[in-house]
């Protein structure tokens, strides 16, 4: 029932949240100086065209009637049509959502299968060459900038070697009949490789930093002195029995991770072209098209509110204590 | 309780934290003394005897790291490029920590409506996306140092108060501090005399991880494109390599930054965990 | 306590950098030498610092490098200059619109219909254009020219136009309300093993109607491959904005008239057109024209357009025909188009860029999606009469038209299979290997590097008739002198931002008409080109002073004088 209740609670606030997240931005994008008619005067629209622009996207009206049309649609499920594409903001972000998606789960998942497995086997040789090295390692990639990584593997795959695509998700001029046919293919699988890689490397020292540590706190526990002295050997003690114990806290880091490499993900796109959520939101933001940007910016909110929900449930679940305050 | 010169005595017997800060003061030091060191303008191009621009050279002895695109020396570049670097680093970390323990500090030792609404702040600013929401505020407020430095500061300082709150929710009730209340101390002499020393451990921690983080961000949104223009910074010299499309040909324009920003980084964190090791005894042993 | 005294050390170092860093960024530039015997100058004489505003980087490289170099020839004129960095839509916002700056640089793109100078010459220069959102960015405000423009605007002659044109031309060389910069030399690549008779044209280059009508297949592969960086966004011609959008809306449209390679005006779904007064103009419909759809194209479809413009108030084709009464059937295959007042280049920039759509489905559409919705309509598959009919569009991935093979100019090839890339080295690399045959980027020195012993590649060159131009604000001191305009145009290093800045790739812009542009441009004009000392006496002629820091000072008793004569 406790816990019942602190969901609810954590859900109202990331409903709050995100109502917040939304009022910001509509001011933010209106208060400053630029529209977005103002973009294409170069193009030779005169003034009376500019006004005409500028009413046809709703813009004439007070900033107040404004923001209360716009909450109003957004209850209806309408985020407004996108200024430079002219349909709807939530389709053009819906098949970027995708490819952003499928790139982060693709790197969460080689990031926590290196950091589980690595941290592990640091902890076991703990205090030895191998161990030291090794944190070393991760501790370098964790602060080195993850453009600047993923710059230096295109440079040595996509350049030098020329065994990877130099950026993109498919080769132009593919041809797609679906949905499903558009990600399965061998052609996406080279597209995806390094982004994936370069995300996974950043991400994987964190879960590997916690698995060491925990890993560590588990080896002294007796029962694996006890399965030691049963005469199991090493490498089973260490996948049966320390592991599995140990993995909790890894898990419920997952969730945070999961809501950095989101936010994080706009780097990773802008190095590898990767037509994502991140890259949208740059481009909408110099655009100022508004509706694209903040639908695409609450689409990551509700992303990150997610897993911050799902790892305030988990930490609830595993530490009772938590929910008390 | 813990005072400033234990926890320095504690620094100094602390290899990792050591290192961090000889890291991190070495680049205060190349910051400090830029002009001196770099040998040319970072932002003059650099002209060959006929005149032309000295466009993509490799390393020499007239310019250590090579030349951009445009001529300049890069070399130059990366010292001058410590500034922004540290003073991003040096100044987001003292405002979000000074912002993050302030809070934490109220809104656990006064508790009540007060901290409800303090912390469900906190709950708010968590649930921003910190990078897109940096790229948005710069790109809309203009880009420069100090939009930067404000974007940071309006996310980062969650993180300290979250933790520092719960820290002063556990000291509060220590009989220390209920000697000084029933000795008749007012709340902010309590607060600032007797609890605040003892969560400096933990906020020197966020100042080294904030600092960090801050140095990170501010390559990462340069790199976008939001840096100050006008300014040298590390970001800023890989996002140039990075769209004259140099980056395959010229490996000394490219390498140098990366490194740069990686051991600034590190200083950062290599301190923090000395500070974590020194806030919370339990980790030395591991 | 070594530590300590360590950090100690430390925090001084940091509170130190912290003020140099910031003393640095207020403090002047290196003082010059001193050629002025020391005179007491009043303080309020000082001419307050310029502001210098640039794009970042990322948005435009040009912009940001040539604008740091006129800032420091600036600086060692005499002017305090403050340099900022703005976003593009900001700088639009405050400066194009609002006229709110005091010097920035734009790149006016050279499209067809500014082949026909009226944009450079009236709509950049009359006063009537000088309130906010007006494009005399300038605020040039000058009766002479004025009257100049007039007659320039609105005379049907086009010998009177040229006359007035030069003219014109010649007093903004000297005038300098705001100067070219220069003209980039576009370069794109096409594929000569495959293609012939690739024909570029003035301002769009390879995206020229002209050329994908022109271009002839030397193989059975008679789908031509275009790759671009750039990718369109929206197919409705009545809301459309960017350049993509209507390069492409070009092909699939035919216009009554189009504009030729030369800028002359040809007949195109008009037989002939004829101008019978200041404010009249008939045009005869030519014969078995089709839609893509096979019905009939007749003068029923030409009247909508035009009135179903207006109706709905489209914003792209009003600003077209902002000048056009209405529109009248006379005969079966006649319309009578009358002006609401004489306006010369009706025919070159407004009936050349609306393309003819039809009745039967933008009727149709019209009643069920109301006006909003028309002006938001996807308008797919796009429905025109054109040289080219849409095939299929898969956004981010294939734009494919086909050729009309029963227009009455077909195209030689089969089609255009438009592919989007992420990046210009993409372009590059499949343009290398083959996959695309030709390019509407730009290329850059480094990429054409990357191609040069490709042998099955040829690079055409033509210069761009649009070009960078430094607006000036003639609203504020001391910009409203012309003088100090003359001086700080001659403190341009011109030849240094074209070798430098654009690797060469460039020209020298002296008229606001380019030299390309024969039919129009003046070259018996005044050239201002970089010369330090011709600028600085220019300011000692007019009074200009010095101080002992060889900072610049207004005259004494200072009355701004605006315009040469």
């Amino acid at each position: 029932m406790r816990l019942l209740k602190y969901i609810t609670k954590r859900i109202l606030v990331m409903l709050l949240t995100l109502f917040v997240l939304v009022t910001i931005l509509f001011f933010l994008f209106r208060v400053v100086p630029g529209d977005p008619v103002s973009m294409f005067i170069d193009s030779g629209l005169d003034r009376e065209s500019q006004e005409l622009l500028l009413k046809h996207y709703g813009l004439d009206k007070p900033i107040g009637q404004q923001y209360i049309i716009y909450i109003k649609n957004l209850l209806k499920g309408d985020f407004g049509n996108s200024f430079q594409y002219g349909k709807s903001a939530l389709e053009v972000i819906a098949e970027r959502f995708c490819n952003t998606m499928i790139l982060m789960v693709t790197s969460l998942i080689i990031a926590f299968f290196i950091g589980i497995t690595a941290g592990a086997a640091l902890a076991w040789k703990r205090n030895t060459k191998f161990d030291m090295i090794g944190t070393i390692i991760a501790l370098i990639v964790r602060c080195a900038p993850i453009f600047w990584t993923g710059m230096i593997l295109l440079s040595i795959f996509a350049f030098k070697l020329k065994i990877l695509p130099l950026g993109g998700m498919n080769t132009p001029g593919m041809r797609f009949d679906n949905l499903l046919e558009k990600y399965l293919n061998f052609d996406f699988l080279k597209h995806l490789i390094l982004p994936a890689v370069t995300a996974a490397l950043y991400s994987a020292a964190t879960p590997l930093l916690v698995m060491r540590t925990s890993m560590l706190e588990v080896i002294k526990e007796d029962y694996i002195e006890l399965a030691r002295a049963k005469g199991l050997k090493e490498k089973r003690i260490m996948r049966k029995h320390a592991m599995r114990t140990a993995l909790l806290p890894v898990v419920t880091i997952f969730a945070v991770q999961a809501g950095f490499a989101i936010g994080g993900s706009v780097l990773i796109e802008t190095v590898f072209r990767w037509p994502g959520m991140g890259r949208e939101i740059v481009l909408a933001v110099s655009f100022r098209d508004y509706p694209l940007a903040q639908t695409a910016f609450l689409l990551i909110g509700v992303m990150t509110a997610l897993f911050n929900l799902i790892a305030d449930i988990l930490y609830a679940y595993l530490d009772p204590r938590v929910a008390l305050d | 309780m813990i005072t400033l010169n234990k926890i320095l005595r504690m620094l100094r017997n602390n290899k990792v934290g050591m290192i961090g800060l000889l890291i991190f003061l070495s680049f205060v030091i190349i910051a400090v003394f830029a002009d001196r060191i770099a040998p040319y303008d970072p932002m003059k191009i650099q002209y060959d005897s006929d005149g032309g621009v000295k466009r993509l050279q490799p390393p020499s002895k007239e310019h250590y790291l090579g030349t951009t695109w445009m001529g300049r020396d890069v070399f130059s570049q990366m010292i001058v490029g410590s500034r922004i670097a540290v003073l991003v680093g040096v100044i987001s970390a003292v405002c979000v920590v000074f912002i993050g323990t302030n809070i934490g500090l109220i809104a656990g030792y006064f508790g009540g409506t007060l901290d409800n609404v303090m912390m469900r702040l906190v709950d708010i600013v968590y649930g921003i996306p910190f990078l897109p929401f940096a790229l948005i505020l710069v790109a809309i407020l203009g880009p420069g140092i100090k939009n930067i430095i404000l974007a940071i500061v309006l996310i980062t300082w969650r993180n300290s108060s979250r933790v520092i709150r719960s820290q002063v929710l556990s000291l509060k009730n220590r009989t220390f501090i209920e000697a000084a209340k029933l000795s008749g101390a007012s709340h902010w002499r309590i607060i600032y005399k007797h609890i605040a020393p003892n969560v400096m451990p933990l906020s020197l921690v966020y100042v080294s991880t904030t600092m960090a983080s801050a140095i990170m961000t501010e390559s990462s949104l340069s790199f976008l494109g939001f840096g100050d223009p006008l300014q040298v910074s590390w970001g800023k010299i890989l996002y140039a390599c990075y769209s004259s499309q140099a980056m395959f040909k010229a490996w000394w324009w490219m390498i140098p930054p990366g490194i740069a920003i990686t051991l600034l980084v590190l200083s950062g964190y290599l301190m923090g965990r000395a500070f974590e090791e020194i806030a919370n005894p339990k980790l030395r042993e591991r | 306590m070594k530590i300590k005294k360590i950090l100690v050390v430390l925090l001084v170092c940091v509170m130190v950098f912290s003020i140099v860093a910031c003393e640095k960024a207020s403090e002047p530039t290196d003082n010059q030498p001193v050629q002025e015997e020391s005179v007491v100058l009043n303080e309020a004489d000082k001419i307050p610092a310029l502001e210098m505003w640039i794009t970042s980087q990322t948005y435009d490289p040009v912009r940001y490098e040539a604008g740091i170099m006129i800032a420091d020839s600036w600086k060692e004129l005499g002017f305090d200059v403050n340099i900022t960095t703005m976003e593009w839509a900001t700088m639009s916002a405050e400066g194009m619109a609002g006229h709110k700056h005091d010097a920035f640089m734009i790149q006016w793109g050279g499209k067809s219909e500014r082949i026909d100078p009226f944009h450079w010459l009236y709509t950049m220069h009359y006063s009537g254009e000088g309130e906010e959102g007006g494009y005399n960015v300038a605020g040039y405000n000058n009766p002479k020219y004025d009257a100049l423009a007039e007659e320039f605007a609105t005379n049907m002659d086009t010998s009177v136009r040229i006359e007035k044109s030069a003219e014109m031309q010649k007093i903004l060389a000297s005038d300098v309300p705001q100067p070219p910069i220069a003209h980039r030399i576009l370069t794109q690549v096409y594929n000569k093993d495959k293609y012939d008779n690739v024909t570029p044209a003035m301002g769009e280059g390879l995206y020229s109607f002209w050329n994908w009508i022109n271009v002839t297949p030397k193989t059975d592969d008679k789908i031509i491959k275009f790759g671009s960086v750039l990718d369109i966004k929206l197919l409705n011609p009545l809301t459309t904005k960017t350049g993509q959008d209507i390069y492409m809306l070009n092909l699939i449209y035919d216009p009554l008239v189009r504009v030729d390679i030369k800028g002359q005006v040809v007949p195109w779904l008009a037989e002939s057109y004829d101008v019978i007064d200041d404010t009249t103009i008939d045009v005869t419909l030519r014969d078995n024209v089709k839609f893509h759809d096979g019905k009939p194209l007749t003068v029923e479809d030409v009247k909508f357009t035009f009135d179903f413009a207006k109706e709905v108030s489209s914003p792209y084709y009003l600003s077209k025909i902002k000048a056009l009464d209405s529109v009248e059937i006379i005969a079966e295959n006649e319309l009578r188009f009358k002006l609401s007042e004489p306006f010369a280049p009706f025919i070159s920039n407004g009936l050349a860029l609306v393309g003819i759509l039809p009745k039967h489905i933008w009727e149709k559409e019209y009643e069920e999606r109301g006006m909003e919705g028309i002006l938001s309509w996807e308008n797919l598959p796009t429905i025109g009469s054109g040289p080219f009919m849409f095939d299929y569009w898969r956004p981010n991935e294939e734009f494919m038209l086909t050729s009309n093979k029963e227009h009455f100019s077909a195209p030689k090839t089969d089609g255009i299979l438009r592919i989007p890339f992420t990046q210009s080295f993409g372009v590059v690399q499949s343009l290398k290997s083959g996959e695309i045959d030709i390019t509407g980027n730009n290329m850059l020195p480094l990429e054409l590097e990357e191609i040069a012993n490709a042998e099955h590649l040829q690079t055409v060159e033509i210069a761009d008739q649009g070009s960078y131009f430094l607006h000036y604000n003639m609203r504020k001191a001391p910009f409203n002198d012309v003088h100090a305009r003359r001086a700080l145009t001659m403190a341009i290093p011109k030849q240094a931002i074209v070798d430098v800045v654009f690797g060469g790739r460039a020209l020298k812009a002296y008229s606001v008409v380019a030299e390309i542009n024969e039919t129009w441009h003046n070259s018996d004009i005044e050239k201002i080109d970089y010369n330090m000392n011709n600028a600085k006496k220019e300011l000692e002629d007019a009074g200009f002073r010095w101080d002992e820091n060889g900072k610049l000072y207004f005259p004494e008793n200072y009355v701004p004088q605006e315009y040469l004569d």
